[in-house]
């Protein structure tokens, strides 16, 4: 660019920027947030590059590089955590995405008003449920001496049920598949809440052009929760590496554990129980865990771009 | 047709066979879905109004079975819970009044294409989303601010969450017609009018439900109070709860003390289904006020033109 | 355009980076070198109260929900009589964990805001000593030296106490509580249901074989008579004490110690348990118990909730046996309360065989933080806890009150040992109260303690319990791991090993039993994954920690 197009380009930002001097100010406040509250603490990230001693505090304590890193990378379990964390989310990613989508699509649907509201109420109920209680509900139906499942089955087939908890992969499936249980009502909101904003013209001038009311789900009420549904997805793909603890810690026991050691149980088990807070470790994989994440997301990120749909940034 | 006073609504387009099978279909799974989610609930239900006895010995399936108030009686008998309650209450209104104004503040202008800087922003919060410092240096900060122990610390860290902002991005882009901003703005509307006049009361829906999503996140919340709070009379409800319950259950680490197990084995056993009931109810009264905003995103489709 | 935005981002990232890299304080090291100077505001260890001009004092703590109100409490009026001072409390989360977690967060925000003292925060020892060499817990041997009274007692009554608390640095920085309850050193135990061994004419079983004996009868006999064969021989659970029903066999042929890891001693030599030809055979008795249907699978995947729910069947008798500290959540109007009873530790059939056993330990119940005005006072709050009168306080209440002495005649549960009866108590345990702090504040048991309560009907099994101890005591293993100090080199490596030894050794031991690997094809190939894991490393490593603390011992 030529220094004179250059000085014309400056003059029009400046231009544009005073002329949107309120939205600057509207932005200020939450801008004064992140700085705070995200940017301010995201200096203490160099713990996973130092040896942290309180004592020193984050700034003094002794730079060792990548060591944490190297440790974990070399440790001995760290394919199979690694693995199993991808597996476990990927699968409960693709399980747990499309479903709130259909509930959502299918509550929309419903003519019944009053099974309308009482479905919207009682379907996000399970969220409220602690992740304690739910394994323990789950552990109870599915045993097959005492719990539901055991006494329905040896009604009908007069015999034993057998034990569902006796394969590993039988882990993966009730991890999933109780946390679609658990979650699709409360996933499904957003999804109810945009579709209230189709329009009824577009429906009434499909109805009458003879569309089949499946025919009008799929050219009007899914496009247009399109945008919605690209930017969760692509929300729900930076969020792969973050497994959560709790409930697959719960859900151990010595037969699942090949497929159910995550990362984020395993940093559990070596850097914060036996010898008090290895903060240093914990963070360096954490920062690992960030930086896939990170990857992902700009990749699905572009990808949306491409396809001309909306797109985080 | 009719020849009585009562008149029903009826549809003025039939229904084709194909439009019959189809809603049928949607009626069946949607009841099928009810009650999957149902009977695990109402068996929860059931199981907090049940004798201790009872629950231990697996006899509860769907009706409470020796109906008794014991598991109530021990959630209330301790005033930590009242207090709890208290709390929560507190923190659940101001904090979500704080969470939607910045919420709010922050995705109108990231909304507007013709925001200087705009992907720049998009990028400056994501990126706080994926990557963040941990738990210390997060303590660290809020102990450098000073509030630790005060119900400023369970307010202002997690004040916004980027995740819910997108989503109210996401719907001021795509929800409010382009054309009404140029409408306005040959009006002599400024940036900011705009949005209190036009913008605020279109965006009902995405308000209830980003207000929704804010309560029951503080409402659920316990991480905060375990990192910032010390003092009992500042504990939100879920950490009450959460101490009762856990520290009562029974883990597979070692307990090599009789008197322990006893102990354990009494509480948990008792108040674990009836503080779900406890800690829900109130969150539960909340989704048909919110739901009643949804139906009034309806009304944007006939502004236009 | 878009790159130049992300390098203006990085730029201003930078730039805030540097600004804010001078704002962080450096916490003063604390070098605590000085030679010990009595605190002139306090009275001779043995002259109460303690302190002449009363000041206060504030402990952290765990929150406990049976406590109804710690500032109320009965404890805390005790301690603040005996003391001349006021006690404060700041609260931490219930559970251990987090509890630990929590005090590891106020460390390293700076420590301004840590209470005096914290109670019951059972930090590991490497934990405590890495913060101690940075400041922020105090030393407390010039105190045990010079200022204790009740603590000097245990001291000397305990010899083997001093090393299991000194440092490898020589200090020592807790105050323990250190309970000596032989039910709990032998605190896993078979049980078996009396009634289907009378009604087949069958004896107590004294060893495997007739152990296997008795299971087979359980599952063909139908000793139930509901003409169906749902009678489950022998069955465990994979939490609480009912996940020891391996163990409980593998006893017979090798110590085994789950507190210690698997690890025991032989004429001084470190050997784990899991590596020995021992260990394989015990295995396979396990499988051949479970291939013929008398060792429940599921034992492998039910949890404890589950398994007592199947063992109080309301219709019938199913499971025959299983181990467990104690069946205590049956009924008193259940009749299998009086049905199932304990089997004497099970020998091989030449009659060699151990008890499982973990010997009592000290846990780290109490250390002074940098904050505390006036540390020799707070140990002597610690000292004060360490009576016998504050022990019992502890766990039973108030004398009169909440427990009694027994009256002439009554008798104590282990009179049979030869320990009189001390204590009848009055308040229940396991509700909330507001006597005690639900025994966690350092204290010292000796056996006569715990064996000192009285006979009375009402007890969980603990009259069994009694009955059957000699038993376990008598198959005691010679020589046993208590607790090994290390220093944080090794203790970082033994972490690493021992995580990943866990879960192969679960894993292996599900595997073999059920049957999924075989064990005499895939033994020497589990040998070999475990050298890998770096076992062999660990053990010399704990070899030489363990050598080192017997030389302190014999200076």
């Amino acid at each position: 660019m030529s220094s004179i197009q250059r000085k014309l380009f400056t003059e029009k930002v400046i231009r544009n920027i005073c002329r949107r001097w309120q939205l600057y100010v509207f932005l200020l406040f939450p801008i004064v947030y992140i700085l705070i509250f995200a940017y301010w603490p995201m200096f203490g990230v160099q713990i996973a590059f130092r040896d942290f001693n309180p004592a020193l505090g984050i700034f003094h304590s002794p730079w060792v590089g990548l060591k944490y890193f190297k440790k974990f990378f070399h440790s001995y379990q760290c394919a199979r955590v690694i693995r199993n964390t991808l597996i476990i989310s990927l699968y409960s990613l693709v399980a747990r995405f499309p479903i709130p989508i259909i509930l959502a699509i299918c509550i929309h649907v419903l003519r019944n008003e009053k099974l309308k509201k009482a479905t919207q109420m009682i379907v996000y109920i399970p969220h409220f449920i602690s992740v304690v209680v739910l394994v323990g509900m789950i552990n109870q139906f599915f045993n097959p001496h005492v719990g539901l499942y055991g006494n329905i089955y040896k009604m009908i087939f007069k015999e034993n049920a057998a034990d569902l908890f006796a394969k590993p992969t039988s882990f993966l499936h009730m991890f999933v598949w109780s946390g679609i249980w658990q979650n699709m009502g409360w996933d499904s909101i957003i999804y109810i809440a945009a579709l209230y904003s189709v329009s009824l013209e577009l429906h009434e001038a499909a109805q009458i052009d003879g569309a089949s009311r499946l025919q009008r789900v799929f050219a009007i009420d899914l496009p247009s929760i399109m945008p919605t549904i690209i930017i969760l997805l692509i929300l729900n793909v930076g969020q792969i590496m973050n497994l959560g603890f709790e409930k697959i810690y719960l859900m151990q026991n010595d037969i699942n554990l090949r497929l159910s050691e995550v990362i984020s149980t395993y940093v559990y088990k070596v850097g914060i129980s036996p010898n008090g807070g290895n903060y240093s470790y914990a963070t360096a994989i954490g920062l690992f865990n960030s930086v896939v994440n990170f990857i992902l997301i700009v990749i699905v990120n572009k990808i949306a771009n491409r396809c001309g749909e909306t797109s985080l940034w | 047709m009719v020849g009585g006073i009562r008149l029903k609504k009826k549809r003025t387009i039939v229904d084709t066979k194909g439009d019959a099978v189809f809603y049928t279909v949607v009626n069946i799974l949607i009841i099928v879905i009810l009650i999957i989610i149902l009977w695990p609930l109402i068996f929860i239900v059931s199981s907090s109004f049940s004798s201790k006895e009872a629950v231990l010995a697996g006899r509860v399936i769907l009706w409470p079975v020796d109906f008794s108030l014991e598991g109530y009686e021990a959630v209330f008998k301790t005033n930590d819970v009242l207090i709890g309650y208290r709390n929560t209450i507190l923190y659940t209104l101001f904090g979500t009044a704080l969470n939607v104004a910045l919420t709010l503040a922050a995705a109108y202008p990231l909304s507007r294409k013709d925001l200087p800087g705009q992907k720049f922003f998009m990028f400056l919060f994501t990126f706080t989303m994926i990557f963040n410092g941990g738990m210390i240096p997060t303590y660290i900060v809020v102990s450098k601010l000073g509030i630790l122990n005060t119900p400023l610390a369970m307010i202002l860290p997690g004040a916004l969450s980027v995740y819910n902002m997108i989503i109210t991005r996401t719907f001021l882009q795509n929800s409010i017609p382009k054309d009404l901003y140029e409408a306005a703005s040959i009006d002599g509307c400024t940036d900011s009018t705009y949005f209190w006049k036009v913008i605020l009361p279109l965006s009902s829906p995405v308000i209830a439900v980003i207000t929704l999503y804010y309560a029951v996140g503080h409402w659920n919340s316990f991480f905060n109070a375990f990192l910032y709070i010390t003092k009992s009379e500042l504990y939100p409800l879920q950490l009450v709860l959460r101490n009762i319950l856990i520290a009562n259950q029974m883990d597979s680490a070692m307990i090599t003390d009789l008197d322990t197990m006893t102990s354990k084995q009494g509480l948990a056993d008792l108040l674990k289904y009836s503080l779900i009931v406890v800690s829900s109810l109130p969150v539960l009264m909340m989704y048909p006020f919110v739901q009643k905003h949804f139906v009034k995103g309806v009304m944007i489709g006939s502004i236009k033109g | 355009m878009k790159r130049n935005k992300k390098v203006l981002l990085l730029l201003l990232i930078g730039v805030l980076f540097l600004v804010t890299s001078g704002c962080n304080k450096t916490a003063t090291v604390e070098n605590s070198a000085q030679s010990y100077v009595p605190d002139p505001n306090l009275n001779e260890p043995g002259v109460f109260p303690v302190c002449k001009e009363r000041i206060t004092i504030t402990v952290g703590i765990p929150k406990d929900p049976l406590v109804i109100d710690y500032e109320t409490n009965q404890y805390t009026k005790f301690i603040e009589e005996k003391m001349n001072c006021d006690l404060k409390f700041v609260y931490l989360p219930s559970t251990v964990d987090e509890a630990k977690q929590k005090v590891e967060l106020m460390i390293s925000a700076g420590g301004q805001d840590l209470p005096d003292v914290f109670i019951n925060v059972p930090m590991s020892d490497n934990t405590i000593t890495r913060y101690a060499k940075t400041g922020f817990i105090l030393p407390l041997t010039d105190y045990y030296k010079h200022s204790s009274y009740y603590i000097k007692d245990m001291m000397e009554k305990e010899p083997d106490l001093a090393k299991m608390i000194t440092m490898t640095d020589g200090n020592i920085y807790v105050v323990p509580r250190y309970m000596k309850i032989m039910q709990n050193e032998f605190g896993y135990r078979l049980w078996i249901y009396t009634p289907w061994l009378d009604m087949l004419g069958l004896k107590m079983p004294s060893n495997l074989e007739e152990f296997k004996t008795i299971l087979r009868a359980f599952k063909e006999k139908d000793p139930n008579g509901n003409g169906i064969a749902d009678e489950i021989p022998y069955m465990g659970a994979t939490n609480a004490g009912e996940q020891h029903f391996m163990n409980f066999i593998l006893a017979a042929y090798l110590p085994i110690d789950p507190q210690s890891n698997y690890l025991y001693v032989e004429n001084g030599q470190i050997k784990a348990a899991y590596m020995q030809n021992e260990f394989k055979e015990g295995l396979k008795y396990l499988h051949e118990l479970c291939k013929e249907g008398l060792l429940s699978p599921a034992s492998f995947t039910t949890v404890y909730e589950q398994l007592r729910q199947i063992v109080q069947n309301p219709s019938v008798v199913q499971v025959g046996s299983f181990t467990s500290m104690a069946p205590t959540y049956l009924n008193s109007s259940d009749q299998r309360k009086e049905g199932y009873k304990i089997v004497p530790p099970l020998t091989q059939v030449n009659g060699k065989g151990y008890a499982m056993y973990s010997p009592s330990i000290p846990a780290n119940a109490f250390f002074i933080t940098k904050n505390c005005k006036y540390p020799e006072a707070a140990f002597r709050m610690a000292d004060i806890m360490i009576s016998e009168e504050a022990t019992i306080h502890s766990r039973w209440g108030v004398k009169g009150v909440d427990w009694v002495e027994p009256e002439e005649g009554e008798k104590g549960m282990f009179d049979a040992m030869g320990y009189k009866a001390k204590i009848k108590p009055i308040l229940a345990w396991g509700s909330p109260q507001n006597s005690h702090w639900q025994n966690v504040p350092p204290a010292y048991r000796d056996y006569s303690i715990s064996f000192g309560i009285v006979e009375s009907g009402s007890n969980l099994f603990e009259t069994e319990i009694a009955n059957k101890l000699q038993s376990y005591l008598d198959k005691k293993p010679p020589e046993s791991i208590t607790k090994i100090i290390y220093t944080d080199d090794e203790m970082d490596f033994i972490n690493e090993v021992q995580q990943n030894v866990d879960a192969y050794l679960k894993d292996s031991m599900a595997s073999f039993v059920t049957g999924t690997t075989d064990i005499e094809e895939g033994w020497d190939d589990y040998i070999n994954e475990m050298k890998n894991i770096g076992v062999e490393d660990m053990i010399k490593m704990i070899q030489n920690a363990y050598d080192r603390m017997s030389n302190i011992r014999r200076d």
